[in-house]
């Protein structure tokens, strides 16, 4: 019998002159059995807060402020928000993911269960980590002239 | 390099051809140029590639089977000494056909057999199973320039919770570690310079583990001191030197001890304070 399960993962932050702002997210997962539910829990869990954490960094309207801070894009691969990593390490990924067609979300996950966060809070040591994994499984070597981005046998110093 | 060490990829990138050399700076091409100018031009500037030893050739086989080690403990793969001496099988192989191997009076045999026990005595000690997250294995690592005249860049065979660098070596012999732990600064120090920019955090201190060849092969692990800020300066100085030297192309041989292991010796026999002539008489 399958086991339904909602999670909701939220987050409140306060904000200058008394005022805060929220963001909490819900999902839904469905498990075989009763046992898998510890798993999954631990799962969503790290996909939640690393959505939550990676949103809410945008405060938006912020009283005190003259201007109102800019709206993030959603799409993932025009994201504005500033990432941790490198911009060439931000272009690649996004051009990675873009040109095999990777799963957002999959690519999101992938990074939350190797480094503990989202793409977009990964520093530049995990990003290269990720980009590494995400060529191996699109079983593509980097044409760049660097090692990361090539197997073992090219990579070799004199 | 000491004469009993067997040091490979003390950069890890792929400088066995030729490159600009004032694209960027590495540990490889520091220490490659810090100790023989002329061996740095033939060898990262012109690409001339003798033929690998039989200590080269293990060496890079045991690495290759460390990274696939390292990289099955971090994504959940097969990490078992089967899986791992399978690999160093593999890369065995696919180096020695891209790459010739001057076996000498050395059986090809044995050296297949001095990588796969000194890998058993790891995978069988400790040290394998330390459980210490992984954050990074075979991480590449560029800073653009700023502080330092090029940008640095750096291969860091494995990075460990506290971005501890941790770097193998395969040795002939027990090392004396206080002596290692000179020879390797230029490349730790640069690993700290690499994991700071990367991270933001301050990384911990390096770690070597030396794989030593013997007939009972052992693994050690070294520990070295916290990175001082002269450490640093002192790296931003060679770094100067590097950049002063190569873009005046000032390439000279340093005659000494390691000329006895040089693979160099015939074109450096040419060199007589031109460049041009030098590059004439490799050319021909």
């Amino acid at each position: 019998m399958a086991v339904n399960i909602e999670l909701t993962y939220g987050k409140k932050l306060g904000l200058p002159e008394y005022s805060s702002h929220n963001f909490s997210v819900s999902l839904k997962a469905e498990v075989a059995r009763l046992e898998d539910v510890p798993g999954e829990v631990e799962r969503v869990y790290q996909i939640l807060q690393a959505s939550v954490d990676g949103q809410i960094v945008n405060a938006g309207f912020v009283p005190g402020q003259e201007q109102p801070a800019p709206a993030p894009k959603n799409d993932a691969g025009n994201d504005s928000r500033p990432w941790k990593c490198s911009d060439k390490q931000k272009a690649l990924i996004v051009k990675i993911v873009a040109e095999n067609k990777l799963d957002r979300v999959e690519v999101e996950q992938l990074a939350v269960s190797r480094f503990g966060h989202g793409v977009a809070l990964l520093n530049k040591l995990e990003a290269s980590g990720l980009i590494d994994e995400l060529l191996g499984k699109t079983g593509r070597s980097s044409t760049k002239k660097t090692g990361a981005f090539r197997p073992f046998e090219q990579r070799r110093a004199a | 390099m000491s004469a009993q060490s067997t040091v490979f990829r003390s950069g890890s990138l792929d400088e066995s051809k030729p490159g600009d050399p004032l694209a960027y700076i590495s540990a490889s091409r520091l220490k490659s140029f810090l100790a023989c100018r002329l061996k740095f031009y033939f060898e990262k500037v012109l690409g001339l590639k003798p033929p690998a030893s039989p200590a080269l050739q293990v060496g890079k086989a045991v690495h290759a089977a460390l990274q696939s080690y390292n990289l099955a403990r971090w994504r959940g793969g097969d990490a078992s000494p089967a899986a791992t001496l399978q690999a160093y099988d593999k890369a065995y192989g696919e180096l020695e056909a891209a790459e010739p191997v001057d076996y000498g009076d050395s059986s090809r045999q044995d050296s297949i057999d001095t990588g796969s026990r000194v890998l058993d005595a790891f995978l069988g000690s400790e040290l394998a199973r330390d459980p210490r997250r992984v954050l990074g294995v075979e991480a590449y690592l560029r800073k653009e320039s700023g502080d330092l005249p090029l940008p640095l860049v750096g291969v860091v065979d494995l990075v460990v919770e506290g971005n501890v660098p941790v770097d193998y070596k395969t040795v002939a012999a027990t090392p004396n570690l206080e002596d290692e732990g000179w020879q390797h600064e230029v490349q730790l120090v640069a690993y700290n310079l690499l994991l700071r920019d990367a991270t933001g955090e301050e990384p911990g201190p390096g770690e070597l583990i030396y794989l030593v060849k013997l007939k009972s092969p052992k693994a050690i692990r070294q520990v070295l001191p916290p990175v001082t800020q002269t450490q640093v300066d002192r790296l931003k100085a060679l770094a100067d030197v590097y950049v002063d030297g190569v873009s005046r192309e000032d390439y000279h041989p340093s005659p000494g001890m390691s000329c006895r292991w040089c693979s160099y010796r015939t074109q450096c026999a040419a060199w007589a304070g031109s460049k041009a002539r030098t590059t004439v008489s490799l050319a021909a």
